[in-house]
């Protein structure tokens, strides 16, 4: 592990170099960038870029073959996905993954895990330490679900829910882990744009008071437009421009691209 | 939480008072049947419905529980009230060696793992005879004293409450860990790998409590077999009472702890029934596995919860405007 | 010493018998990952139905084989439509438990029927021995390897040359592809069952003939078939063939020179010894998920 930072100067993700092959494919190669506290981060890129690669070697469920990733200055490459989330990192998926027979308060409540860990003993014997534990989990459990709008879903069964409705959902159950980087994986797949819209609304609003920054992948060009403070642009696994939403969107390489002008949302 | 809770206090609660209605020795015994198999269709059902994997081995852990008490107390004259936790402990310590191998397997590996062990336990009790006395078994596994002035009716009435306390403590261990974060967490693995390690469990550690934890039930269940039989033998890991087990985890629906206590109340009356007619049951056996996996996936508890499952209301005004329900994904 | 070559030549007609019976397991998981658990009894049900047609019907040993493939044939392919159909977009489990309770009710149903005395089946050939220099093997079993090695070879020749063996493999390569091809999966997985029922129960009769059929046979069966199948990887044709000789030869080797009580261990430990080392078995190159 590498030496730690105080917060103030260590970005709150940085990935220095990192590259993957699978056999002889390079899928990512040499990615660097750093999604700083506070901020809400795109990641974009035509489909095959390698984005959702770069999260699965981000949180540990791919290594890297080269290169770093630092949380808040300390090195964790290669830590495994529940190592990540201990340190702050959650993420959501690309194809939905959720607990499908579970409801919604369920399913939000299993990602307040390390927030209600109990020892062996405390396990089968509780006493009121963990009765007021579970109590305060369900309780923020609940408030979540109300925060991503599925309150009056609150009992129902995953399965149910609508392919709009899960996205939300998954992103609720991240939120519960407490992270401080919180990850999406294109979090709007499915949405129609007014719950797109809805999405970025809350996002903005759980940066700085419930998590600390998102770091999202996206093809809904409008979201992520709106929503981010800088984005990163991948390219055949190579990071092709970065900077602030509107100097990307002129970035004629990027426009390229994305086959001769920009995608609409 | 509610209901279980209060369903497994009722069943304890009547079944309790049963040997007060009950005399004839014949019925009792079925009786303290019913409850021996309730506790095994528990642990069994913690690593069904909780480790999300089919183990064919469980009656590894019986097995072993059965021949740790027969071995303690005939052989080193352990009284009963040490040989049954000694007996769930040991088991337990099988549960922990085995599923450090199979717990990292999945799907039909997981099943032909957790089977083999149990075979090579039932050879090793078959051939080790210096141990294990071979195919003879163990006999004469002792009755405590004092149930020598008993009579017949009193000592199956006192092993009646010793079921019934192995099944108590079960049911008490069973629920605590259900309704625990460790038992939220083992579901979380079960229903969904990834995003259970995304929140930051270890999907190892929760199954093996699980698995460890049915163990540890089957090793008290066996222990209390030993002293009811009075006669271990190498047929204790036969496979026929793994199709039992299994049924009785089907059938009652698994993944509740009042399903598998509705399970073995059918399973055994069944036995009782045709016991004469061992092939014609196991027979059955066999249609009814099929027929459960075909007609009745999550048993008859399962069957009973869709119907009261819940409706969404009308909505209000949201935060997020919601895309028109629709039903499945 | 010079029983070795004996023993080495008994793992050699044993391990072919245990390939022959294993291949049928795993081309219907390879094919079809379907884990079937009822393999054993398939194996059984060819066995007994192979004394009937001999005794019974007193048919010569070539043509009442031609009977049972033909009729457990039309019987594996019932059992995929009937019963297998429904569950297949379920997953793993609903297969297991589902093979699980056929193989239950199979077994004891022909109990049943049959009882518990091992069937003879009229073999073709005498059971008198023959010499290789200092190795005896007899009549009936260089017969029964002789079969064997046909039997798989047209196996392999099925599903390599003919056009149902390339729409097996299209078919579980890729389903949606190959119904847009204009295959019928559905009989395709159906035809895939047929085959693996077809080659357990002709295992299962030409064992018969060296060793008597026995009803409660299938547990063994199965358990020996999943351990070449482990060893050799699941799905792997070549697997079924070196992991069922494999087996053959260490069984042989463990029962002459330690003891024939706990022969049956061996099976065990390589299966555990395998899927804790090797997972995916001998056979197999395990890529990573891109």
């Amino acid at each position: 592990m590498g030496t730690v930072h105080p917060l103030g100067n260590a970005p709150l993700l940085e990935v220095r170099g990192v590259s993957k092959s699978f056999g002889g494919i390079k899928a990512v190669k040499d990615i660097s960038f750093q999604v700083r506290e506070g901020e809400i981060v795109g990641l974009i890129g035509p489909n095959g870029a390698g984005k959702t690669t770069c999260f699965n070697l981000i949180t540990g469920f791919y290594t890297p073959t080269a290169g770093q990733v630092f949380v808040k200055g300390e090195n964790v490459t290669g830590a495994k996905p529940y190592q990540m989330a201990k340190k702050g990192v959650v993420r959501s998926f690309q194809k939905t993954n959720i607990l499908k027979s579970l409801s919604v308060f369920e399913n939000v409540l299993a990602g307040r895990y390390l927030q209600t860990r109990q020892g062996l003993w405390r396990t089968f014997f509780p006493g009121r330490a963990v009765r007021e534990t579970e109590r305060a989990a369900r309780e923020e459990a609940e408030r979540i679900v109300h925060i991503m709008g599925l309150g009056e879903r609150m009992n129902a069964p995953a399965y149910l829910l609508s392919c709009g409705e899960l996205r939300l959902l998954e992103v609720g159950v991240a939120l519960a882990a407490k992270p401080d980087l919180l990850m999406l994986d294109e979090p709007a797949a499915g949405l129609n744009s007014q719950e797109a819209l809805g999405l970025g609304r809350i996002l903005k609003q759980l940066r700085g008071s419930h998590v600390t920054s998102i770091l999202l992948v996206e093809h809904n060009m409008g979201l992520v437009m709106n929503v981010s403070d800088r984005v990163v642009v991948m390219h055949f696994g190579e990071k092709l421009a970065e900077g602030a939403p509107a100097e990307v969107q002129r970035n004629p390489a990027v426009v390229e691209a994305y086959l001769g002008g920009g995608r609409a949302a | 939480m509610r209901f279980e809770r209060n369903a497994l206090l009722a069943t304890l609660l009547i079944t309790a008072l049963l040997p007060l209605v009950i005399r004839d020795q014949y019925l009792l015994h079925v009786a303290i049947m019913v409850l021996f198999y309730a506790v095994l269709a528990t642990s069994l059902n913690l690593i069904v419905g909780y480790v999300g994997e089919f183990s064919l081995g469980h009656t590894a852990f019986l097995g072993t529980g059965a021949y740790a008490a027969a071995l303690l107390s005939t052989k080193l004259g352990w009284p009963m009230w040490a040989t049954i936790p000694a007996a769930g402990l040991l088991a337990a310590f099988m549960g922990l060696l085995i599923g450090s191998i199979t717990l990292r397997l999945q799907g039909p590996f997981f099943v032909i793992v957790t089977l083999s062990f149990a075979e090579v336990l039932r050879l090793v009790a078959d051939n080790w005879v210096a141990f294990t006395n071979g195919p003879m078994g163990i006999a004469g596994v002792p009755q405590p004293s004092w149930l020598a002035q008993a009579g017949n009716l009193a000592t199956r009435q006192f092993y009646f409450y010793l079921a019934w306390g192995v099944l108590a403590i079960s049911l008490y261990l069973a629920y605590r860990f259900v309704y625990s974060s460790a038992g939220r967490a083992a579901v979380a693995v079960r229903e969904n790998r990834y995003v259970a390690q995304s929140v930051g469990i270890r999907p190892f550690r929760y199954a093996m409590l699980a698995f460890v934890l049915g163990a540890l039930l089957a090793g008290m269940a066996g222990g209390f077999y030993a002293h009811y039989i009075s006669f271990v033998g190498p047929e204790v890991f036969r496979f026929a009472f793994m199709v039992s087990m299994i049924i009785m985890v089907l059938i009652g629906g698994k993944g509740t702890l009042v399903g598998p206590l509705l399970g073995a109340l059918l399973v055994t009356f069944l036995e009782e029934y045709l016991r004469e007619a061992k092939e014609l049951r196991l027979s059955l056996f066999g249609l009814a596995v099929m027929g459960i996996v075909l007609f009745l996936p999550r048993g008859l508890m399962g069957f009973l919860a869709t119907r009261r499952e819940v409706r969404p209301t009308a909505a209000p005004p949201v935060a997020v405007a919601i895309a028109p329900r629709r039903q499945g994904v | 010493m010079d029983v070795l070559p004996q023993f080495l030549v008994n793992g050699l007609v044993i391990g072919s018998f245990y390939a022959l019976s294993a291949l049928g397991l795993t081309l219907i998981l390879g094919l079809m990952r379907v884990v079937n658990f009822a393999h054993g009894e398939l194996y059984m049900l060819g066995g007994v139905m192979g004394w009937w047609v001999t005794n019974a019907l007193g048919l010569d040993f070539l043509t009442g084989l031609a009977l049972v493939a033909l009729v457990m044939g039309v019987f594996g392919w019932l059992v995929d439509r009937v019963l297998i159909e429904r569950i297949r977009s379920q997953g793993e489990e609903p297969g297991i438990l589902l093979t699980i309770g056929l193989s239950i009710f199979l077994a004891n149903t022909a109990l049943l029927v049959f009882g518990t005395a091992p069937l003879k089946v009229e073999g073709p050939v005498s059971s008198g021995p023959v010499f290789f220099g200092p190795i005896v093997v007899t009549k009936i079993r260089l017969f029964a390897v002789a079969v064997c090695a046909v039997l798989i070879l047209a196996a392999y020749l099925l599903i390599q040359k003919t056009r149902l063996g390339r729409a097996m493999r299209a078919t579980f390569q890729d389903p949606m592809a190959a119904q847009l091809a204009g295959i019928k999966t559905a009989n395709i997985y159906a035809c895939t069952f047929a085959l693996g029922t077809i080659i357990a129960s002709m295992a299962g009769m030409l064992l018969g003939s060296i060793y008597s059929a026995q009803v409660s046979i299938g547990g063994l069966v199965s358990m020996k078939a999943f351990v070449v199948v482990i060893l050799g990887g699941m799905g792997s044709f070549a697997g079924a063939v070196v992991g069922g000789l494999l087996l053959g030869i260490a069984e042989s080797l463990w029962g002459g020179y330690v003891a024939t009580g706990w022969v049956d261990i061996i099976g065990f430990a390589i299966v555990i010894l395998t899927l804790v080392f090797r997972p995916y078995g001998l056979f197999s190159r395990r890529a990573e998920r891109a």
